[in-house]
């Protein structure tokens, strides 16, 4: 209902009062405040400014809950989220995720990517909601692409020694395109307890193996091959 | 690559007195219907010696651009090209106002171009979301693809060496881009650059699928960069980037959804060429070609156009932005010309970052 509502209807129409329980679930489990102070860790929450269309990298001391929001606001779904009089919707459209901070704001040169939007499906979408399910796919992958395709090119540069400044990124990826391509589109939005706790083996599983198989070349060598993966 | 000491040949150019010769690359982004306002722009171009072409990297509507403008140059030159150009964008016109968009007495008298009173545009909006091309239209008809042959000499395109040519397309399967190059051009090439996936079948070639560009690139720029001897590139924008203020209606918000995801790729590749930018102007990047970055554009005027105009194929609409973009060239050719060569003249950093 709700999926050929949003086509006629539109959140600023039937959720005035812009009531979003996520906000209630986010302040219960995180305390931003502590997030804020901390800084155990360096975070970077990606949105998408709405008038600009650029991508808004959001750090750790500034992050409440207000910012998660923004990087997951699914604009027909979703009224935009204002943050300093700047509107702000899903980080997907720009970036998923972003990874220049990681290059620019941390001394690790290994970054473990966890791509969960198929970028391959290997079969043509016939029908029109197979069709747009796809385009939102690629449109969620085109960033990371891009992106990707400079780390590869500044990699090849620095290895043959004509760049004079930047770091050798090594990339790896945990993922399960085999089995999340194989979820309807609408599955993004299905929270049903069985359904999370189902990923969340598949995740634990993937990364088990992820780690036999390459946790002795962190720190040595990118384990996927960007060229391929990525051109 | 070749590294061009520009500002000292400018000043040659300058002190010898002689005609000044400015080669550019151009990279032609895809909007439908607003492509007239390219035509307009490259007609203004083309009517000015001083401005040639070297390559040109083009994406749907930039695409049929680019091939139109590589074909008239190889038939007949200058003159030639702005002919090709006006007769692909009358047969379009033509075309259109035969087929179910044409607009209707109460859109043509509507200031933003839109389509919303036309009865087959209504039809085909609201039936794109329940019915797909392949259910609407199983034998694959494209009356587009005869119009394409029927202006355009393909076998001319591929054999041509005036330009370099690099047209877009996204493989559906994979999510990449794919760059098409000027020997490989054919009708089915320039159709893949410009499949809306809700309206055409995607285009098969060579065993893989292709929908519209601009989902990965509108346009490339990276293939002027390695594949072209000048340094300067002269971007056509008309994907609106800026929109001020919130859309609130479903069709508003799906459409700024659409500008965002059709101008993401652009900006990251924009981002990347401003950092290598950065590394070589401080002596940091060995062998690295300086890009020179040049806009055209009307953002301020087409953004205010219905989203639905970029299917308007009245005359009026597109000799409206043709003269828009005739208007915007020369604007250009005064203010920036002589920094061809020289430097960019788009602030990489305010417009990207």
């Amino acid at each position: 209902m709700m999926d050929a509502l949003s086509y006629f209807t539109s959140p600023y129409l039937y959720n005035p009062l812009n009531y979003n329980p996520l906000r209630v679930v986010l302040e219960e489990v995180v305390e931003f405040e502590r997030l804020r102070r901390e800084g155990t860790i360096k975070l970077f929450l990606c949105a998408t400014d709405v008038r600009s269309g650029k991508v808004k990298v959001f750090k750790a001391d500034e992050i409440g809950a207000d910012h998660v929001l923004a990087s997951t606001c699914l604009p027909l779904l979703m009224q935009a989220v204002k943050i300093d009089d700047e509107l702000y919707w899903d980080g997907g459209f720009s970036g998923n995720p972003v990874v220049f901070p990681l290059v620019y704001e941390c001394k690790t040169r290994d970054i473990v990517m966890v791509h969960l939007t198929p970028a391959e499906r290997p079969e043509i979408p016939f029908t029109s909601h197979a069709i747009m399910n796809r385009m939102q796919e690629i449109g969620f992958n085109a960033a990371l692409i891009r992106e990707m395709r400079a780390v590869a090119f500044i990699n090849k540069r620095l290895e043959e020694g004509k760049l004079a400044e930047g770091k050798q990124m090594l990339i790896h990826v945990i993922e399960a395109e085999d089995i999340i391509r194989e979820f309807p589109g609408s599955s993004r939005l299905n929270n049903g307890w069985d359904f999370l706790c189902h990923l969340f083996d598949v995740g634990r599983e993937r990364a088990g193996e992820w780690i036999d198989a390459n946790f002795d070349r962190l720190g040595i060598e990118s384990t996927v091959d960007l060229e391929e993966k990525y051109f | 690559m070749t590294s061009v000491d520009s500002p000292a040949a400018a000043t040659d150019a300058a002190t010898a007195k002689i005609p000044v010769r400015k080669v550019v690359n151009l990279a032609l982004q895809g909007g439908g219907s607003h492509g007239a306002f390219t035509w307009g722009v490259l007609d203004r171009l083309l009517e000015d010696e001083r401005v040639s072409f070297e390559g040109i990297s083009g994406t749907s509507a930039g695409a049929i651009n680019a091939v139109a403008l590589a074909d008239g140059l190889a038939a007949g030159g200058r003159e030639e090209a702005r002919e090709t150009l006006r007769r692909y964008w009358r047969k379009i016109s033509d075309a259109a106002s035969r087929g179910i968009f044409s607009p209707s007495a109460l859109d043509r008298a509507n200031p933003d171009y839109g389509l919303e009173h036309s009865p087959g545009y209504l039809m085909m909006e609201s039936l794109s979301y329940f019915a797909s091309p392949y259910q609407m239209n199983p034998l694959n008809y494209n009356p587009f693809k005869e119009l394409l042959e029927e202006v355009i000499d393909f076998e001319r395109v591929r054999r041509q060496q005036v330009v370099k040519l690099f047209i877009s397309a996204t493989n559906v399967e994979t999510a990449k881009l794919k760059i098409f190059e000027g020997k490989d051009i054919a009708a089915e090439h320039v159709l893949a650059s410009a499949c809306l996936p809700l309206m055409m079948h995607a285009v098969k070639i060579d065993g893989h699928y292709y929908w519209d560009g601009s989902f990965t690139s509108n346009p490339a720029i990276f293939p002027l960069l390695f594949n072209c001897d000048s340094p300067d590139v002269v971007m056509i924008h008309i994907t609106p980037a800026d929109r001020p203020g919130v859309p609130t209606t479903s069709p508003a918000i799906m459409n700024r959804m659409q500008e965002i995801s059709f101008n993401a790729s652009l900006i990251r590749e924009m981002r990347t060429i401003a950092y290598l930018t950065t590394l070589i102007d401080a002596g940091k990047a060995d062998g690295a070609k300086r890009a020179f970055m040049h806009l055209i554009e009307a953002e301020d005027l087409i953004r205010t156009l219905s989203w639905s105009s970029r299917l308007n194929g009245d005359w009026a609409f597109l000799t409206y932005l043709h003269k828009l973009g005739r208007e915007r060239a020369e604007q250009w050719l005064n203010a920036n010309l002589d920094q061809v060569g020289v430097k960019s003249t788009v602030d990489l950093y305010a417009k990207y970052f």
